[in-house]
C-alpha cells in the first residue's frame, strides 16, 4: 500500500537539557524518521498517546523536573507496551541501570554517547517497529475498508427483517457478516469493537436459532447496535486509540431479552454460506482508485480529443491540395485508426466513473424507516430505476438531494395516517423516485401522494420575504410561484422541525445541482401531492457541439443546434403575416399556434445601434419538450463545430449562458442557454404533456387577439368547443376543495370577489357535470370572463389548446343560443361559444354598469346582445400553410465527424 | 516568509498580486464582451484557446476606468482573471511581517480587496486578495442575474 510507507515516523527524544536533544537529534538524522524534541515528560507521553502507530523508539533522560525516568517508563508503557523505548544518562550506577533494565527498555545509554555507537544500539530496533508499525497500518486499512463495506450490507439486510421476520437467509446473512466483523476486529489492538461485535452476536445467535422473536424492537436494537459499529470502526479508521464501554451499551440487548419466544419456527441451517463466497474471490480483481485520477484522466482525454479535431482539420486540407499523395492518405488512415481506439478510451473512462444508483441510495430506506417513527406517519419508499449507473459526481450531487427532498416530503409532504384516511387516501403515504437517461441528461424524479404545495402560503411567504412584489403575486404563474421554494432560506413551515423546516434543504438542493449545470424543478397539486424533477448533465470529457452563429447589435453569439426547431426567414414587410404584437407580448405564428417571440438584444439588455432598419426578419425557433420559443436576431450566419469552455466560476451566474468557444480565426463568442434565456425573458417553461398550462400561464386571454381562441371539452362528448380568447379574462384550474355555496349556486374567492361557477355543459343543455367533479375532487377547469366588473367562472372538463385560427368562423349553423357559429380545421368543426350568452338570467341584474364609469371592452354592450357585436373582419391574407421562407438548420458538410440524434457527438 | 509580488500600477497607485498566482503578463487584446455580466467584468479574452476573464479593478475600487493598456492574468483554482491594468511594474521581494492590514487611510471600496499593505521606500503597494476578488464577483454576477429575471415580467418588453 503506497499509503503506508508514505507515513511519517517518529522518534521522541525527552530530556530537560535541550542542548541534548539538539546533539542527539542530529545524530539520528540517518534513520529516516523524525525527532520529536520534548523537555517536559509529560508533554511527550500526551504526543505518545495521540501518535502511537507513529513512534518508532523513545529516547529519555533519568533525571527531570516534572517526572523522573521510572515513572514516565511506566507511563509509555502503560500507553503501548510494544513501543521501543530507551534510557539515556549520564549519572548511571550498576544498581540503577538493573533497575533501568528491568522495566524491558531495549537498551541503557550512558552519556556523552557518539553517533556509531548510538546508531548501534537503536537501528535495528528502530527498523523493526517500523515494519511492524507499517504492517499494522495495511491491516487497520484493509479492515476499515471491509468493515465498512460490510455495515452497507447489513443495513438493507436488517430493513429487510423488519418487513419479514421469517426471512431465514436474512437472519443468516446478518450473523454471519457480524461474525467477520468479529474475527477480523479481534486482529487489531483495539477491545471494544470485538467484544461489542461478541455481544450482538449472541443476540443474533439466538434469533437464528429462534431463542428469541425478531419484533420490531429488536430490529430497532440491531439498527441502533449497526451505528455503534460504524461509530467504532471510524475511530479506528482516524487513528485515536479510544476504548468505549461496551458493558454500558451492550446493555440494550439485555433490556429487550425479556421476550422469549415460546414456540417458533427453527430455521433450517440452508446452505446460503456457499452463496456469497463467489462473490467474495471476485473482488480481489478490483482495485480501488482515487477519484482524482480519473478526474485527471478524463481531463486527458478531453484534452487529445481537442488536438485530434485540430489534426483531422489539418490533414483533410492537405488532402485537398495533395490529392494524389499516398503517404497522406496512409496519415489519415491511421489517423482513422487512432481515432476509434481513442474514442473506446474515452468511454471507458466515462464507464469507469459510473457507480449504480443502487449504492446512492442504500441509506434511504433506513432513512425513511426512521423518519417514520419520528414524524408517526406511514411511507413506503419505492426506488425505479436504481440499477442506472450515473457518473460518481452526479451520484453525490443526486445522494445529498434526495435526502432533502425525501425529508422534505415526509415533513411537510405526507399527511398524518389518520388525517389521510379521513381524505379517502391509502392510510400508507407513498414516495416515489424514479431514475432514468433522457438524452445527455440523467432524470431523477421523486413524487409524493401527500398534500402539494400551499401556493398561498408561498405567494404570502414570497411577498413577506420581498422575493415577489405584491403586484407580481396576482400575476405570477403556479409553475414560477413554486419555484419560490428553492430561493435561501425559503420555508412556509409553520414551525421548524429537526426533520425540516428550518428552509435550507430544497437552497442546498438548487446550489447543489446548479453548480454542476443542472436543474432542480418542483410541480405540484393541492391535495394530491408534489414531485421534484432533477435533471443532471452526463458529464463529458470534452463537449463538442454543432453551433449555428448569429448576430445581434454586431455582436456574435452561438446557439445549440440540437434544439434549433427551425430557421426562418421573410421579409421585414410581411411581419404581420407570422407575427403577432400583443400588449406587452410578442408572438410567431406556426402552424395555427402562437410561439412567443422574443428578441435576442432585448433579452441580454443591448444597446442596439439607434433604428435599425433590417429588409429581413430572422428567427430561431427553439424547440424541446420542455420549451418552445422564438429568439429574433438580427443575422443568422453559419453553423459550425466547437468545443464549449464552461464559463468561470465568476460568470456562471449568468444562466443564460451555456459556455462559451473560440469561432471563426480565434474570436470568443458566448454560446446561449435556451432555458436560461426563456427565463430571463419570463417565458415559462411547458410541463410536460400539459398544454393548456402552457396557454394558461402565457396570459393568453389578456394578450391576445379576436383571432386567438381556447379550445375545451366536456367529459363523454367528442365535441370540442372554441372561444375568443379575447372575451376572456383567464384560464384558471381550480381547487374543488374552494368552492363554497352560495345558496343553490357554487361560488370561490377569486381576485377579492366572489365568482360564481357556471355549468357550462348543463347551459348548454349537455347535462350537468360541474357537481359531480366538485364532489369527486377533480380539478375544475375553469374560463373566467370578466363582466361589468364581477367575474363569472365557466366550467368546462378539460382544456385542450389555444390556437391562432387564420380563418372566419362560419357563422351560418347557430342553432343554439351561445354559438357563434362554427369553425372548421384540420376535418374537425370546432363550435364556437358565446360564453357570456350562457350566463344564467339570475346574473343579469348584477351587470348593469355603474352610471358614468370607466368600462372595459367587454361590458359596453349588453350580455344577451354580445353576440351581435359587428366581427372585425379578418386580414386580407394570412394562410398559414404558405410557409415562409425556411433555411433549415440541418446544413453539415460531408467532413462534419458523425452526430448522433441530439447533435452532441463524441468527434469520432 | 519572504513572498515575491507581482506590481502594477492602476490609476496611477501602485498594487500588487502574489507572483505565485499571476500566470502571464499579456498585452491589451481586444475584449469579448458579455452582455449582463456585472459592470465590473469586462468580458473574455482568448489566451491560446482557454480563456480569462477581464476584470476592471477600477470599477470594483470605484475609481474611474483605467487606461489598461497591460492584463496581469491571474489563476486561482479553476479560475482565470485578467486584471486590466495601466502598467506593469517589477517583481519585488517582501517580507511578510512587513506587510499591514489595510488601514483606515484606505477606503473601505479598496481595502475589502487586499490581503494587506506594504510599505517599500519609494512607495506603498495594496496587495490584492484574488480570492476576495473572486467572491465578490461571483455574488455580484449572482444578483444581476437575479434582478434581469424577476425584472423579466413578461415575454418582451417593447
Amino acid at each position: 500500500m503506497a499509503n503506508a510507507s508514505a507515513r511519517e515516523y517518529f522518534i521522541v527524544l525527552v530530556d530537560d537539557d535541550s542542548r541534548v536533544l539538539d546533539s542527539i537529534s542530529d545524530m539520528l538524522v540517518g534513520l529516516d524518521s523524525t525527532c520529536k524534541l520534548f523537555l517536559d515528560p509529560v508533554d511527550s507521553a500526551d504526543f505518545i498517546a495521540s501518535n502511537v502507530d507513529s513512534v518508532v523508539l523513545v529516547i529519555s533522560d533519568l533525571q527531570m523536573p516534572r517526572m523522573d525516568g521510572f515513572e514516565f517508563r511506566e507511563r509509555v508503557a502503560q500507553i503501548s507496551k510494544d513501543t521501543p523505548f530507551a534510557f539515556l544518562s549520564g549519572h548511571f550506577n550498576l544498581d540503577l541501570a538493573r533497575k533501568a533494565m528491568a522495566t524491558k527498555v531495549i537498551s541503557v545509554l550512558e552519556k556523552p554517547i557518539g553517533q556509531s555507537d548510538l546508531l548501534n544500539a537503536v537501528r535495528s530496533v528502530v527498523s523493526e517497529r517500523r515494519k511492524t508499525l507499517e504492517e499494522k497500518a495495511i491491516i487497520k486499512e484493509i479492515f476499515v475498508n471491509e468493515t465498512c463495506q460490510i455495515l452497507e450490507e447489513l443495513e438493507p439486510l436488517i430493513l429487510d427483517l423488519e418487513q419479514d421476520p421469517n426471512n431465514v437467509t436474512a437472519v443468516n446473512d446478518v450473523f454471519r457478516l457480524v461474525h467477520t466483523i468479529k474475527g477480523s476486529s479481534s486482529f487489531l489492538e483495539n477491545a471494544s469493537l470485538p467484544k461489542y461485535a461478541h455481544l450482538l452476536e449472541n443476540v443474533l445467535s439466538d434469533l437464528k436459532s429462534g431463542k428469541r422473536e425478531i419484533t420490531e424492537e429488536i430490529v430497532s436494537v440491531l439498527l441502533e447496535a449497526l451505528d455503534v459499529l460504524k461509530q467504532m470502526t471510524s475511530t479506528i479508521e482516524s487513528g485515536e486509540p479510544q476504548e468505549y464501554d461496551v458493558e454500558e451499551l451492550g446493555k440494550i440487548f439485555v433490556q429487550c431479552k425479556s421476550k422469549a419466544k415460546a414456540a417458533g419456527v427453527q430455521p433450517a441451517a440452508g446452505d446460503e454460506k456457499v452463496k456469497k463466497q463467489p462473490q467474495k474471490n471476485a473482488e480481489k480483481d478490483f482495485l480501488r482508485v482515487p477519484i482524482r485520477t480519473l478526474d485527471e484522466f478524463m481531463e486527458l482525454s478531453g484534452e487529445i480529443t481537442i488536438v485530434r479535431n485540430v489534426v483531422n482539420k489539418l490533414v483533410k486540407s492537405l488532402e485537398k491540395h495533395f490529392p494524389a499523395n499516398k503517404d497522406l492518405s496512409l496519415v489519415s488512415e491511421m489517423l482513422e485508426e487512432m481515432y476509434k481506439s481513442q474514442s473506446r478510451m474515452v468511454s471507458n473512462v466515462l464507464d469507469m466513473r459510473k457507480v449504480p444508483l443502487f449504492d446512492v441510495f442504500r441509506p434511504f430506506n433506513r432513512m425513511v424507516r426512521d423518519l417514520c417513527r419520528n414524524l408517526s406517519k406511514d411511507v413506503n419508499l419505492k426506488i425505479i430505476g436504481e440499477s442506472l449507473r450515473v457518473d460518481t459526481s452526479l451520484g453525490k450531487v443526486i445522494g445529498d438531494s434526495l435526502v432533502h427532498i425525501i425529508r422534505n416530503s415526509m415533513d411537510h409532504g405526507i399527511e398524518a395516517a389518520e388525517e389521510r384516511t379521513k381524505l379517502g387516501k391509502s392510510a400508507e403515504g407513498k414516495i416515489t423516485v424514479n431514475c432514468f437517461e433522457n438524452r445527455d441528461e440523467i432524470v431523477i424524479e421523486v413524487k409524493d401522494d401527500g398534500r402539494g404545495l400551499n401556493l398561498t402560503a408561498i405567494k404570502e411567504k414570497g411577498i413577506e420575504r420581498g422575493l415577489i412584489t405584491y403586484e407580481e403575486a396576482s400575476q405570477i404563474s403556479d409553475q414560477r410561484l413554486m419555484q419560490l421554494i428553492f430561493e435561501p432560506g425559503f420555508s412556509t413551515a409553520k414551525k421548524v422541525t429537526d426533520v425540516s423546516g428550518r428552509g435550507v434543504g430544497m437552497d442546498m438542493v438548487k446550489t447543489s445541482v446548479d453548480a454542476i449545470g443542472g436543474h432542480v424543478e418542483v410541480t405540484s397539486e393541492r391535495g394530491k401531492g408534489s414531485a421534484f424533477e432533477l435533471r443532471l448533465p452526463i458529464p463529458k470529457s470534452v463537449l463538442i457541439i454543432s453551433v449555428v452563429l448569429v448576430r445581434e447589435s454586431d455582436r456574435v453569439f452561438a446557439f445549440p443546434q440540437d434544439r434549433i426547431e427551425h430557421l426562418l426567414q421573410f421579409e421585414a414587410s410581411r411581419s404581420s403575416e407570422f407575427i403577432r404584437e400583443m400588449q406587452q407580448s410578442r408572438f410567431l405564428i406556426r402552424d395555427d399556434k402562437l410561439i412567443p417571440l422574443i428578441r435576442l438584444g432585448e433579452v441580454l439588455r443591448l444597446d442596439s445601434p439607434k433604428e435599425k432598419i433590417h429588409s429581413e426578419v430572422n428567427i430561431v425557433v427553439v424547440r424541446d419538450d420542455r420549451i418552445h420559443f422564438a429568439i429574433e436576431v438580427d443575422v443568422i450566419l453559419d453553423s459550425e463545430e466547437v468545443v464549449v469552455k464552461p464559463l468561470s466560476q465568476v460568470l456562471s451566474g449568468l444562466t443564460c449562458y451555456a459556455g462559451a468557444t473560440l469561432v471563426g480565426v480565434g474570436d470568443v463568442c458566448v454560446i446561449i442557454d435556451y432555458e436560461g434565456a426563456a427565463a430571463l425573458a419570463g417565458i415559462d417553461k411547458i410541463s410536460a404533456g400539459d398544454i393548456q398550462r402552457h396557454g394558461l400561464s402565457k396570459g393568453v386571454a389578456a394578450a391576445s387577439t379576436e383571432r386567438d381562441f381556447v379550445l375545451y371539452r366536456f367529459a363523454d362528448n367528442d365535441t370540442v368547443y372554441a372561444s375568443r380568447c379575447d372575451t376572456i379574462y383567464r384560464l384558471e384550474h381550480l381547487n374543488p376543495a374552494e368552492v363554497h355555496r352560495s345558496g343553490r349556486t357554487p361560488v370561490v374567492h377569486y381576485r377579492d370577489r366572489i365568482m360564481p361557477l357556471i355549468d357550462t355543459s348543463d347551459m348548454l343543455g349537455l347535462g350537468s357535470r360541474m357537481d359531480e367533479m366538485i364532489a369527486n375532487g377533480k380539478e375544475l377547469p375553469i374560463l373566467v370572463v370578466q363582466l361589468s366588473n364581477s367575474y363569472f367562472g365557466f366550467c368546462v372538463s378539460e382544456f385542450v389548446d389555444v390556437l391562432f385560427v387564420s380563418q372566419q368562423v362560419d357563422r351560418l349553423v347557430r342553432d343554439r343560443a351561445g354559438i357563434e357559429g362554427n369553425l372548421f380545421l384540420n376535418n374537425v368543426n370546432y363550435p364556437v361559444l358565446v360564453l357570456q350568452d350562457l350566463l344564467p338570467s339570475q346574473f343579469h341584474s348584477a351587470l348593469q354598469p355603474p352610471a358614468g364609469s370607466g368600462m372595459s371592452r367587454t361590458v359596453e354592450a349588453e350580455p344577451t346582445k354580445l353576440s351581435e357585436r359587428a366581427l372585425i373582419p379578418p386580414p386580407k391574407h394570412c394562410e398559414v400553410s404558405s410557409k415562409p421562407a425556411e433555411k433549415t438548420a440541418e446544413g453539415g458538410s460531408e467532413e462534419a465527424p458523425p452526430t448522433n440524434e441530439d447533435g452532441i457527438y463524441w468527434a469520432v | 516568509m519572504r513572498e515575491q509580488i507581482s506590481t502594477f500600477l492602476l490609476n496611477g497607485k501602485c498594487y500588487g498580486v502574489p507572483a505565485s498566482d499571476v500566470q502571464e503578463i499579456v498585452p491589451k487584446v481586444p475584449i469579448t464582451d458579455v452582455p449582463l455580466a456585472p459592470e465590473h467584468i469586462l468580458g473574455l479574452i482568448n489566451l491560446r484557446g482557454q480563456f480569462a476573464t477581464v476584470v476592471s479593478l477600477s470599477r470594483m475600487f470605484g475609481l474611474d476606468d483605467a487606461q489598461s493598456n497591460m492584463n496581469v492574468v491571474c489563476r486561482s483554482g479553476d479560475t482565470t482573471l485578467a486584471f486590466a491594468v495601466d502598467e506593469v511594474g517589477d517583481v519585488i521581494e517582501v517580507d511578510r511581517e512587513n506587510v499591514m492590514p489595510a488601514s483606515g487611510t484606505i477606503p473601505r471600496s479598496v481595502g475589502s480587496f487586499l490581503s494587506g499593505v506594504y510599505r517599500a521606500e519609494d512607495s506603498v503597494y495594496g496587495i490584492i486578495n484574488i480570492q476576495k476578488v473572486i467572491d465578490f464577483l461571483v455574488s455580484a454576477t449572482h444578483s444581476v442575474a437575479h434582478t434581469a429575471i424577476h425584472s423579466g415580467g413578461h415575454s418582451v418588453r417593447k
